[in-house]
């Protein structure tokens, strides 16, 4: 197993501590990440011929694992959970709901696969965009249940679109608006049908190109939706609204 | 027919780590919310550690989940727990937003914290409890270390110094600096032994 000159560790005692010598220091820093660019090249070729200087490197690691846990322990801010569950759940293929439907005509193929829940929110935008312009070659406009613009709520910010519905899900295509900031994106939300105003409910995210242009598919939720709006909220997007609609949808 | 969502979300939570991973790699949302729920304190109070700020904190505990979540980051088991490879993933994250933010002073000294984790009268589940109380017999092991070698691997581990760097840092010799964070983890790793199982994963934490 020895391929290079000094890889003489399984030769006698001897040997093995003059390997030790040589070798255990840079394993104790390898094990903390603390060796840079060559050394850590070294020692990680180094380790792939030596048996020994594996095994203790394995046995050194768990005093590396246990630092973490040397550290004051705090509780995260709830948000915090909020803020990723929501990506999460956004992106994770909708098992939950068997036995709803899955979005009709033009829609299906915008529903995310498991292969694609991976590739995240980017990609299904994408999707999205492709889905829409596979509408412009050739699909009837007539598979839409109906089409609602969509306008500024400043009339100066000059933003408008089109929301498309099909069924439960649909599509919103945007224009002139601002691209976001870095760590920003675009929310959808959907308010439902109801009496006492209609509770809001987050849907995707997306972002606009350098035009101000963007299509974003609406999963599910608009057969019961009053309006779908837009606002700018943190990469990842947000639980609930962190500011006041840009751009309102009204569906009734 | 299927399970209520309720029996099912208690299902998952009596898994163990490693068979939960086989959920959250299918994508099962409520798989990942018990790995959360899990390692979200411990993952924060790393993230916190190493960049010092609860915003940052958050980013980097943010970034780190759901990178697990979208597979970037892979479980290993050959290097060790569920828990570990995902604070090693918070741990990198954490380094890389310091670099990225030209980095402070590296924060070395703990005393601070220790006064809020002590706070009186704050509710705190059991789970809770025992995980602030391991960390603190566990911090009682790396303060017992000489301060020679528990400062060379802070600052290499918390801080994301190379040894090269610290050598510098505290006008040492190279091979001092390295030789100081072998004595230190083998004392840790001594400390720390009937807490291994025979595979060499740490078990307690
Ligand atoms: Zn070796």
């Amino acid at each position: 197993m020895s391929e290079r000159p000094d890889n003489d560790a399984a030769g006698a005692a001897g040997d093995s501590v003059v390997h030790g010598e040589r070798w255990n220091d840079d394993l104790a820093a390898y094990a903390l990440d603390a060796l840079a660019g060559e050394e850590r090249r070294i020692v990680a070729e180094h380790l792939e011929g030596c048996e020994p200087c594996r095994e203790r490197l394995q046995w050194m690691l768990p005093a590396v694992d246990v630092l973490p846990a040397t550290v004051p322990q705090r509780q995260p801010a709830p948000a915090l959970k909020a803020r990723i569950m929501d990506v999460v759940e956004h992106e994770a293929e909708p098992v939950a709901e068997p036995s709803r439907g899955r979005p009709r005509g033009l829609f299906a193929g915008l529903s995310l696969r498991p292969a694609l829940a991976g590739i995240g929110v980017f990609l299904l935008i994408a999707a999205a965009v492709t889905g829409y312009v596979l509408r412009d070659g050739g699909e009837e406009p007539s598979s839409f249940d109906a089409v609602y613009t969509a306008t500024a709520e400043k009339p100066a910010s000059g933003a408008h679109g089109k929301l498309m519905v099909d069924g439960d899900a649909g599509m919103l295509h945007v224009a002139d608006l601002p691209p976001t900031g870095d760590g920003q994106v675009y929310q959808a939300w959907i308010q439902d049908k109801g009496s006492a105003g209609g509770s809001v409910h987050a849907s995707s995210v997306f972002v606009v190109s350098e035009q101000g242009v963007g299509d974003v598919a609406i999963p599910h939720g608009l057969s019961q939706a009053r309006r779908v709006m837009i606002t700018r909220e943190p990469k990842g997007g947000s639980r609930h609204p962190s500011e006041n609609s840009l751009l309102t949808a009204d569906m009734e | 027919m299927k399970a209520s969502p309720r029996a099912e979300a208690a299902r998952l939570e009596r898994l163990a780590d490693e068979e939960l991973m086989a959920h959250v790699d299918r994508k099962d949302p409520h798989a990942f919310e018990v790995l959360y729920d899990r390692h979200g304190g411990a993952a924060y109070s790393l993230a916190y550690r190493i960049v010092g700020d609860r915003n940052a904190a958050e980013d980097v505990a943010q970034e780190a989940f759901l990178s697990i979540w979208r597979s970037n980051a892979r479980f290993d088991r050959a290097r060790g727990s569920v828990r570990s490879w995902v604070l090693s993933v918070v741990r990198n994250r954490a380094i890389d937003a310091l670099r990225r933010g030209g980095g402070g002073a590296p924060k070395l000294d703990h005393d601070d914290d220790a006064v809020l984790e002590a706070r009186p009268g704050e509710e705190l589940t059991e789970e809770e409890a025992l995980r602030r109380e391991t960390s603190r017999e566990l911090r009682g092991a790396l303060d017992s270390l000489p301060e020679d070698q528990s400062q060379v691997i802070q600052l290499a581990y918390f801080g994301g110094f190379s040894h090269s760097e610290i050598a510098e840092m505290l006008s040492m010799p190279l091979g001092t600096v390295k030789g100081r964070m072998r004595l230190g983890l083998e004392k840790i790793r001594a400390q720390i032994a009937e807490s291994i199982t025979p595979d060499g994963v740490l078990e307690t934490i």
